[in-house]
């Protein structure tokens, strides 16, 4: 073999492990661009995917299309108080006393439950009702001891506060301070009839004082007992509107 | 045009301005040394099949699957390779929800290509028997690492990982979901078990990196970015991992601006992102990969991110 063939060979071989030790690792991402892409109204849409949609879509809004009644304002979801969440309230207490035909002291709304940050002004339509209150939870009711109560407001009360209709409470340090129920301050020996959501009183949100406390259900859900409230307004001839009520405070 | 490229301040500017100078000299050299790939992703879609309605409200008119649809596909007609993601809470928060549970979400998502996603706390809301039967419509794998689905009607139905070949690239994709306890009513998640993410997460991405050898680990959360209180989140998960290149998140909602960097343990680069939810962003990641000529031997890696410009 020839001084020059063998140095090719030599080469080959440096290059061959070379090749093998690359193919350990080959490639390492070195650098990164980004962009969000922001899927606007003017967008130009697919038609097949539009074709695929068309028979559930037809479907859904001829349901969803439904006005059902009228807010007179923009209705706000906030922390700790707003009006979206003190008319929701409202609505479970109303309603979990007529269905379960007793008089219900509090009734909550968990604030993540609520799924739009606000309802605009003007027509209300039953697909709204579904995109503010899209989980299928029954509307259930819990005797409570004062003292679970408090537990459960503390819960709450360290998360921001929830909507309550029927309580007041000032949040401090993390907790329910200066709850009063129907104007009167809590009473921890007392027992009070509390509507929640079912996924609450199971223990969602973190609520495990609740877990094992009989639930009353009769399998109707929050969001059917909203739509009951919220069409009765148009009824009476009404717009929909809650008010500001200092339910839920920040301590100052 | 590196002026234009606006590359994030928490790149250190002596990495910053070594890393410019080399990724000018790729642009100038030959392509071979680099490979490239486009990552899309969403989050927490919530069964938003049609935009926002126009009813006055913040997002009115945004999002929607139609848009999505066709801004993917020119993307992949502009014939470079593409992974397509997501990072759970498919299902809940439109009528369609409610009407077909998630039919027409995994439907959508199988028209659109879908690589992979993972499983999010509200993908168990109509109960982990529909989830399993909605799947099927997605024509797509479930990765998930931390949930064990035995005794469930979900046992079979995910993986913990599955390796893409995009090109010369060989990508490993792993998930994690977030704890159900407190989240997941108990009789929706029925037998699953919640396993600690960071550890699953780490046990298959040192898997897909050291033994698939694979050139980048992606991990689908729906942990959540980050939170106040004691709660594992991706920054957890980010600081405490050793092989993952890419978190894609979800869970919190959260619009990132930018991607966030964080050091893994061993100080290398883990980036996150995160397009809030409701389909209103697509998320687009450009890598570019070089070779790696010193392998384990290397420092630390760094990737330099920047924003892309529209040009």
């Amino acid at each position: 073999m020839s001084k020059f063939s063998r140095s090719v060979l030599q080469a080959s071989a440096v290059l061959l492990a070379l090749a093998f030790t690359a193919c350990n690792r080959y490639y390492q991402p070195a650098s990164m661009q980004y962009d969000k892409l922001r899927i606007t109204q003017d967008a130009p849409r697919s038609a097949a995917i539009g074709e695929l949609l068309r028979p559930y879509s037809d479907s859904v809004n001829a349901s969803m299309n439904t006005v059902i009644g009228e807010t007179a304002v923009v209705l706000e979801k906030k922390q700790p108080e707003g009006v979206l969440g003190n008319l929701l309230a409202d609505a479970v207490k109303s309603e979990a006393g007529k269905l379960y035909g007793v008089k219900v002291d509090i009734a909550f709304i968990n604030y993540g439950g609520i799924r739009l940050h606000q309802l605009p002004a003007g027509p209300l339509t039953l697909g709204k009702v579904y995109e503010l209150m899209p989980f299928d939870n029954i509307m259930i009711i819990q005797r409570l001891k004062g003292s679970v109560l408090q537990e459960l407001l503390d819960n709450v009360a360290s998360r921001g506060g929830w909507p309550g209709s029927g309580v007041s409470y000032i949040i401090k340090d993390k907790k329910a301070t200066e709850v009063k129920v129907g104007g009167l301050p809590l009473d921890y020996s007392a027992t009070y009839i509390v509507a929640n959501s079912d996924y609450v009183a199971s223990g969602g949100d973190n609520c495990d004082m609740l877990r094992s406390i009989p639930q009353e259900n009769k399998g109707v859900l929050v969001r059917d007992a909203l739509i009951s409230y919220l069409g009765a307004f148009a009824k009476r001839g009404e717009k929909i509107n809650a008010s500001l009520e200092n339910r839920v405070q920040y301590a100052q | 045009m590196l002026n234009r490229r606006n590359f994030l301040k928490n790149t250190s500017l002596a990495t910053g301005a070594l890393l410019t100078g080399s990724a000018l000299s790729n642009e100038l050299m030959a392509e071979s040394a680099t490979e490239r790939l486009t990552i899309l992703h969403t989050n927490d879609v919530h069964s938003r099949l049609e935009p926002f309605p126009m009813d006055g409200s913040r997002n009115q008119g945004l999002g929607g699957v139609a848009a999505r649809a066709e801004q993917i596909s020119r993307i992949r007609a502009e014939g470079g390779q593409v992974l397509l993601l997501d990072a759970g809470d498919i299902f809940q928060g439109t009528p369609y929800f409610n009407f077909y549970k998630g039919e027409p979400e995994f439907r959508a998502m199988a028209a659109m290509g879908y690589d992979a996603c993972t499983m999010g706390n509200h993908d168990f809301d109509a109960g982990l028997e529909n989830f399993a039967t909605q799947l099927k419509h997605g024509n797509l794998p479930l990765l998930i690492s931390n949930y064990d689905f035995t005794d469930t009607p979900m046992e079979g139905r995910s993986k913990p990982y599955q390796v893409f070949r995009k090109g010369r690239l060989k990508i490993g994709i792993t998930g994690v979901g977030i704890e159900m306890k407190g989240l997941v009513p108990d009789n929706l998640a029925g037998n699953t078990k919640y396993l600690d993410p960071i550890a699953s997460a780490n046990q298959w991405a040192d898997y897909l990196k050291n033994t698939e050898k694979c050139d980048m680990v992606i991990c689908l959360s729906h942990l959540g970015y980050k939170y106040r209180e004691n709660k594992v989140s991706d920054e957890n998960l980010a600081r405490e991992s050793a092989h993952i290149d890419l978190i894609i998140g979800g869970h919190t909602h959260t619009f990132f601006d930018a991607p966030v960097v964080y050091k893994n343990k061993s100080g290398d680069d883990v980036i996150v992102n995160q397009v809030g939810w409701g389909g209103i962003v697509l998320g687009r990641l450009d890598f570019e990969f070089q070779r790696n000529r010193k392998k384990k031997l290397d420092a630390s890696h760094t990737v330099l991110i920047g924003k892309k410009t529209s040009e």
